[in-house]
């Protein structure tokens, strides 16, 4: 992949994560999953898990170190 | 043992340990000003991150936050950690790394040193030295006050507050000004570990304590049946989508913006390790974000009708009711060295500006170092007289301060980023946000309304972040091109 590709990827990355935040859109519910785990709890740490692959990728792919 | 006695012995053996790390780093750290206010510019990937999250994370996560979860439940954790998360390392990369660099390249050794340098202009230095002092201070009288109520409610008042104020700035003060950079460094990792580790092991215990023989899942299922709402997001007031867009905002770009934070990331020692602080920061904030929230939401569960502000004491109720008396020594040890590790890099980065951006830096290194010494002192007398005189309404400054920094945040990355970014736009900019920041808390209320929604239902935030960019677009496009080159 080249550096114009990855660049778009990276901005495509970030808007995906972004409307993923700001998820008005979607019900925000009170119910446990599996009777324990409080649903909301786990979409933001799922979340928070998709921003750690994608900031390892960016770390290795966007940031050059002499740029 | 007494819950008191431990807690004395705990934190004898964490002064010691403070002053201990101090004194190591003394020898090396006097050589040179480099060495005393940047640790050389050596700082590797362990050390950094400890410095930059310990710095990061004040005691607000640890007693603040589970006090809003008891009323607003996962919301706060919603609102909150993910945003940091993906923003946090975004800046690092967007602001940190091309600071980092160009510090190094022309020998400037603190951020307003590094934009004065950039824009040869010392008016910009001063500018942002003043923006940054104004909006620090109040931040250190907050986390003063934190620690020392936290000091006072532990020896059961046998230390009044204003004694362990002192106290607590006389220690941050002697390390600091052992060791200087790579003192508070060493120490943050110290600092970090015991408060990570303690809130780590906190969430088990107390999640068990609450939960009793069913553990962590019956808790949960306490909750639901105590009050379901607390499991869920609010959708009104900060949760509405306006204000939770811009409070996003906020917390995305202020913290590259403290100049206490700034410093660290000049203090890297490759781009190498700033960018392994950034893949590890959304795992840390999992981590201590998690248990921070659950603290809150579990205790309403466990003590519930706490009213108001009432409910910040749910950190210190959950401790003394199920912890043993030594790991409670712990936790409120925690939660002074998460103070300690904020106050000290802001004493360190007030007095080397001081030092170095209002005075004229001197070629003698020792001069240097002197200064930054006994400007340090001047800082922490400075919050200390602060502290005993505003009183409560520093939590409303502190809370303008914390958006507040957003307002220098376009000088900050188009400074960088920009070759066209002059001196001109940089001021305009800064003078344009802050004029807009504060007419937008006017607007929504008083000059300290920074989170009550402002025009359109934003914050006042994102009015004083669109008027620094347009400040800088005008700025620059008005006056004459700047010839100093960045990056």
């Amino acid at each position: 992949m080249n550096s114009t590709a990855k660049k778009r990827l990276a901005w495509i990355g970030a808007a995906l994560l972004l409307a993923l935040h700001l998820d008005f859109w979607r019900e925000r519910s009170t119910d446990l999953l599996f009777d324990w785990l409080p649903t909301e709890l786990a979409y933001r740490i799922g979340w928070m898990l998709l921003a750690f692959g994608y900031l390892s990728w960016f770390c290795s792919a966007i940031w050059q170190e002499d740029e | 043992m007494e819950p008191t006695t431990s807690f004395a012995i705990a934190l004898g053996v964490y002064v010691a340990l403070l002053f201990g790390v101090g004194f190591m780093a003394t020898r090396k750290s006097s050589s040179s000003s480099e060495e005393f206010f940047l640790a050389g510019r050596g700082l590797k990937t362990v050390v950094l991150f400890m410095a930059l999250f310990g710095t990061n994370c004040t005691a607000f996560v640890l007693v603040g936050i589970p006090g809003q979860a008891y009323h607003d439940g996962i919301g706060v954790f919603s609102i909150n950690a993910p945003i940091v998360a993906l923003g946090i390392p975004l800046t690092f990369w967007a602001i940190g790394g091309p600071a980092r660099r160009l510090a190094k390249k022309y020998g400037a050794l603190t951020p307003a040193e590094l934009y004065a340098r950039r824009f040869n202009s010392r008016a910009v230095g001063i500018v942002l030295f003043t923006f940054f002092t104004l909006y620090t201070l109040p931040y250190m009288v907050t986390a003063l006050r934190g620690a020392a109520v936290t000091l006072s409610v532990v020896t059961e008042g046998a230390i009044p507050e204003w004694i362990a104020g002192a106290g607590v700035l006389i220690v941050a003060l002697a390390y600091t000004s052992l060791g200087g950079m790579r003192a508070t460094a060493y120490t943050n990792v110290v600092q970090g570990v015991l408060f990570l580790g303690f809130m780590v092991a906190a969430f088990f215990v107390f999640g068990n304590g609450v939960g009793g023989d069913e553990g962590i899942p019956g808790a949960m299922r306490k909750v639901a049946a105590h009050n379901p709402d607390l499991l869920g997001v609010k959708t009104t007031g900060l949760y509405s989508p306006a204000a939770w867009t811009s409070w996003g905002l906020a917390l995305s770009l202020t913290v590259v913006a403290f100049p206490h934070m700034l410093v660290r990331l000049m203090a890297a020692d490759s781009d190498k390790s700033l960018k392994n602080i950034c893949r590890l920061y959304p795992l840390a904030l999992i981590a201590l974000w998690t248990p921070a929230v659950m603290i809150g939401v579990w205790g309403a569960a466990a003590f519930p009708g706490l009213v108001g502000r009432e409910s910040d004491k749910i950190f210190s109720l959950m401790v003394t009711n199920y912890l043993p008396p030594a790991l409670a020594a712990l936790g409120f040890l925690a939660v002074l060295a998460a103070v300690m590790s904020t106050l000290d890099a802001q004493i360190l980065t007030l007095g080397s500006m001081l030092s170095r951006d209002v005075m004229k830096p001197s070629s003698n290194n020792q001069t240097d170092i002197r200064r930054g010494r006994i400007f340090g002192l001047f800082i922490c007398a400075a919050v200390y007289l602060l502290w005993q005189s505003i009183g409560q309404s520093i939590f409303a400054l502190a809370l303008v301060s914390f958006s507040g920094y957003v307002t220098l945040t376009p000088t900050l990355f188009l400074g960088l980023r920009w070759k066209r970014f002059n001196a001109t736009g940089a001021i305009t900019s800064i003078l344009t946000a802050n004029a807009l920041y504060f007419l937008a808390m006017h607007h929504a209320g008083s000059i300290t309304s920074a989170m009550s929604p402002s025009w359109l239902g934003f914050l006042p935030v994102m009015w004083g972040f669109l008027g620094g960019i347009a400040g800088a677009l005008i700025g620059t496009f008005l006056s004459a091109t700047n010839e100093t080159a960045c990056e």
